[in-house]
């Protein structure tokens, strides 16, 4: 009996003569038309989101009350660490953006299958780790300023202080802890949606045919 | 950097480039125009309707002019086009039209199916391009490359798995199309 692919490529090949056939200036037409491939859109989302997370972390440094409440607590002789702080951040996102651009020129769609695919999860993970020292960040931010309060802020220790006098310090400190907890939960909950949304869509299929490939791969 | 032509610092070496370009682009286009028949093919197995075929097949063009000047001959222009053209199709190019589509060749099959179908050789093919129609991406570029009279090397090659692998699927594939026409 035949193999059943062996009639195909019979077929197939008979076939040839009924594909459509463009002419030299449709050719030429489309070598100026937009590429809609997903490395573009992986680009501008990376680019996008690189922005989004240095203007977050900027943004802050230009509102008066945030530098008036930098200098209370610190004192102005005492930006030592803020200057640190922000040059360590500036440096990071340098070192992230070197990565991600050499992870994004190494992709190439003259490798073979694998090795493309390969190369668009690396420059996805780069983002991804970006992404989640951002966030290690920003839970360590809050966590510090909370801590701050209650060691700098006038107020803040006031507030304190006649909790302790009620006696009332336990519940206190739960349901601070339970709105701080609670804030983070809604900032990771939020952005790990995005990240489901953004990457669900675009990358489902490549997930899905690079585990294919690498199945029964040793 | 999302956009990946290179453009040289110096004036002088632009206007070079430049009037090498127009060299470039002919013979780019004649030797696409000579071996188009390997992207309408992909675009066949990838596609289920003309708009989608001329826009799969826009978008491996743009995909192998950008690649171009990398070309450097040393592979047969046609081996390189297979690569990025399969490249393209499976892992670059999305549309979401395809998953509407697909609900249709399900409905067609199941009604061949269903009613007692002739084992004529006409027919046998006819089911066996749906039933190649609803693999998946990776198993379609391996049948495509089979019915291009590839062999296991250069498949796995193409790929980049295992010859044994690259076996072994096509085994899975054959066993898969045999209990469609044989239901």
């Amino acid at each position: 009996m035949l193999d059943e692919l062996d009639l195909l490529k019979k077929d197939w090949q008979r076939k040839a003569e009924n594909l459509p056939k463009l002419s030299f200036d449709e050719i030429y037409r489309m070598l100026w038309k937009k590429s809609s491939s997903i490395v573009k859109w992986i680009c501008y989302i990376s680019i996008i989101e690189l922005v989004f997370w240095i203007v977050m972390s900027i943004l802050p440094f230009f509102w008066n009350s945030f530098q008036e409440k930098l200098d209370d607590t610190y004192g102005s002789g005492e930006d030592t660490f803020v200057i640190f702080s922000s040059a360590f951040g500036v440096a990071v996102v340098i070192i992230f953006i070197f990565y991600l651009f050499r992870a994004y020129k190494s992709i190439s769609t003259v490798d073979n299958v694998k090795k493309l695919m390969e190369s668009i999860l690396r420059t996805r993970r780069i983002v991804r780790y970006y992404v989640i020292y951002n966030l290690f960040m920003a839970v360590l931010i809050t966590l510090y300023t909370f801590y701050t309060l209650f060691t700098h802020d006038d107020k803040t220790m006031q507030l304190l202080e006649s909790v302790k006098e009620n006696g009332s310090e336990l519940r206190f400190w739960l349901i601070s802890g339970l709105i701080v907890l609670a804030g983070i939960g809604f900032m990771v909950a939020i952005i790990w949606l995005f990240y489901r949304l953004v990457y669900g869509i675009l990358l489902k299929r490549l997930y899905q045919n690079y585990k294919e490939l690498e199945r029964l791969e040793v | 950097m999302c956009n990946e032509t290179e453009i040289s610092s110096t004036n002088t070496k632009v206007t070079y480039h430049f009037s090498v370009n127009k060299d470039l682009e002919h013979q780019f286009v004649t030797e696409l125009e000579n071996n188009q028949n390997i992207v309408h093919k992909v675009c066949t197995l990838y596609t289920n309707n003309r708009d989608a075929h001329k826009d799969l097949f826009q978008e491996i063009t743009i995909q192998l002019w950008k690649a171009y000047p990398k070309f450097r001959g040393d592979s047969k222009f046609s081996t390189w086009m297979y690569r990025v053209a399969l490249n393209t199709a499976i892992t670059l190019y999305r549309k979401s039209k395809r998953s509407i589509r697909t609900q249709d060749y399900e409905s067609v099959i199941f009604k061949i199916k269903a009613e007692e179908y002739d084992p004529t050789e006409e027919e046998q093919l006819k089911l066996l391009y749906k039933a190649v129609k609803q693999l998946g991406d990776i198993d379609k570029a391996l049948v495509f490359l089979y019915l291009e009279d590839k062999n296991y090397d250069e498949i796995s090659d193409m790929l980049g798995i295992s010859e044994v692998n690259a076996r072994v699927k096509m085994n899975r594939i054959k066993n898969k199309l045999r209990t469609i026409l044989n239901p």
